[in-house]
């Protein structure tokens, strides 16, 4: 599903690097979680493999299609198989629960079992109650899981969720988790960037380490349990 | 748009009649000024075309208005210009008039064959409106004292023609300006709109939202707009080109016909909705260069709409 080759990324401010020489691989249904601490690169590795941002330096193949060479349409057309969840995810304020969740599928052109397929998200983060309530009147909480649940809307090949499930109250983190766990489980690929990993239900997941934007190799992403998901190259 | 592309406009009613209004009148006026121009010069061409060139002579002639309107139509059948002529006695002068105004409304009048000059009608060998000379020479019959009047229509109509044609000119010259002054004043309105859902845009596009998907609902409310103004013009110009046909007819008593201005008439629906997909297109992908340029450094910008956490603030 991804595979990444000397990823490099100058630091915009200061000397050093916010990705330096970044590769490793992951295959379609597996289970990542990025770890590292607060400014090691995890957000920008995030905005790349949401393909919102291309590298100069480096490769990037994501779903068999390698960005260097991919033309503007492909890469939108890509960008319909990816859920995507930033750390301050961007929601519309003034709209309800339910049109923020119609919106990946709106940008797919998948309006026509629209309904039905966010009625599955809302049931499963129980967001019912939420339904009509426009952003503005929710709580941190409950605004991180709408963004997590439109990224997981319409079940995508890769999901990615930046922050993880972390700051959430425990209730919404549970269910969040479960749920992401499940999607895991139907085929997608989950990975997660945050500070701690959180893991699959199986043992198919696999922990990537970025210190100083680099790619630290960690007692599980070395033995990964299901190798045949998971490659780091050093 | 999770939102219909008519929305924004049903969210704006006061702002959207403006510029309906705007824009149909930005059509309305060189229309009607087209219309006025283009109505003249048909009737000022069939009227050239229709009329003769008419001497009446002098009723004072007496026994003698016959032998001096034979020798006249002798005279003027021999110049070049002139295909025929023929006397139009009194009794056939009101049998005309009869035939045109009316019995009834002759009677009304209180005119009698006596009253009715005996007059020399020429038949032009072309059109008189290509006849310059047979018209000056006609004019100057004038000065013969057997001629108490001539009718050389020409003169009025060909300064009518030319006033008809500087009046299309003019309508030409303020219909592109006006059509200018339109496009930048719905430019402004659909740019405001797309500027307000930016957000959404940004996140469609996040999300895979193809650039034609984001481009078109603000085409879609150019069209919009242009058509509601185009079908506003339409009926405006509609209804004057019925009163311009009728009153035309009556003043110069010639049914020029004129189809072609029905053209003009039409004209505002089919370029109003072109003129507001084209600056709706414009508009997006305005939008779209203008959020291109800038990214982190060590990497390319991925998205045209929205921008990257890490690009550089706008």
């Amino acid at each position: 599903m991804i595979s990444c080759y000397h990823l490099n990324i100058p630091h915009p401010r200061r000397d050093g690097a916010l990705l330096d020489d970044v590769s490793f691989e992951l295959e379609q249904g597996s289970w990542a979680d990025i770890t590292g601490e607060s400014g090691c690169g995890k957000s920008v590795l995030f905005e790349l493999l949401s393909l919102r941002l291309l590298t100069r330096e480096g490769t990037l193949i994501v779903g068999g299609r390698n960005l260097d060479r991919l033309p503007r349409r492909k890469l939108e057309s890509l960008r319909r198989r990816i859920g995507a969840c930033a750390q301050k995810p961007s929601l519309l304020e003034d709209r309800t629960v339910l049109e923020n969740l119609l919106l990946p599928l709106v940008a797919r052109g998948e309006t026509r079992r629209a309904a039905q397929q966010v009625e599955v998200v809302i049931e499963a983060l129980e967001l019912g109650a939420l339904r009509n309530m426009p952003l503005e009147a929710l709580t941190e909480s409950e605004r991180r899981v709408v963004a997590i649940g439109r990224a997981c809307v319409g079940t995508p090949a890769m999901i990615l969720i930046d922050g993880g499930v972390e700051g959430l109250d425990p209730a919404w983190k549970k269910r969040a988790r479960s749920y992401l766990r499940k999607l895991h489980l139907e085929g997608s690929t989950v990975i997660l960037f945050s500070r701690e990993a959180v893991g699959p239900m199986t043992g198919r997941g696999v922990e990537l380490r970025l210190e100083d934007g680099r790619v630290e190799p960690t007692e599980r992403s070395l033995h990964a349990p299901a190798p045949e998901h998971i490659g780091v190259r050093r | 748009m999770i939102r219909p592309a008519s929305h924004a406009l049903r969210e704006r009613p006061y702002e959207t009649a403006a510029v309906v209004l705007l824009l149909s009148l930005a059509l309305v006026v060189p229309g009607v000024m087209l219309l006025l121009g283009a109505r003249a010069h048909a009737h000022a061409l069939g009227w050239l075309s229709a009329y003769e060139p008419v001497i009446y002579l002098s009723t004072e002639l007496g026994d003698k208005r016959d032998d001096t309107a034979q020798a006249l139509r002798s005279e003027v059948e021999a110049w070049s210009m002139v295909e025929s002529a023929r006397v139009r006695a009194p009794a056939q002068a009101l049998e005309e008039l009869r035939a045109k105004l009316g019995a009834e409304r002759v009677q009304q009048l209180g005119l009698s064959e006596a009253m009715m000059p005996t007059s020399v009608i020429l038949s032009p060998v072309v059109p008189l409106h290509g006849h310059i000379e047979l018209a000056a020479n006609v004019s100057g019959l004038e000065a013969r004292d057997e001629v108490s009047a001539v009718d050389v229509p020409s003169a009025d109509a060909l300064r009518l023609m030319e006033a008809a044609r500087s009046a299309i000119s003019v309508a030409l010259v303020i219909a592109i300006v006006m059509a200018l002054v339109a496009a930048i004043l719905l430019a402004a309105f659909l740019r405001r709109i797309r500027q307000l859902e930016s957000h959404e845009t940004e996140l469609l596009e996040m999300f895979g939202a193809s650039r034609g998907a984001l481009r078109r609902p603000t085409m879609l409310r150019g069209a919009f707009l242009g058509v509601l103004s185009g079908v506003l013009a339409t009926t405006t110009l509609l209804v004057t080109q019925l009163a311009l046909a009728r009153w035309a007819t009556t003043l110069t008593g010639v049914d020029a016909g004129a189809t072609w201005t029905w053209f003009i008439v039409i004209l505002p629906v089919v370029l109003s909705p072109a003129l507001g997909v084209l600056v709706g297109r414009l508009v997006a992908q305005g939008e779209g260069s203008r959020a291109r340029s800038k990214s982190l450094p060590g990497t390319r910008p991925a998205l045209v709409f929205g921008r990257s956490r890490f690009a550089p603030a706008r």
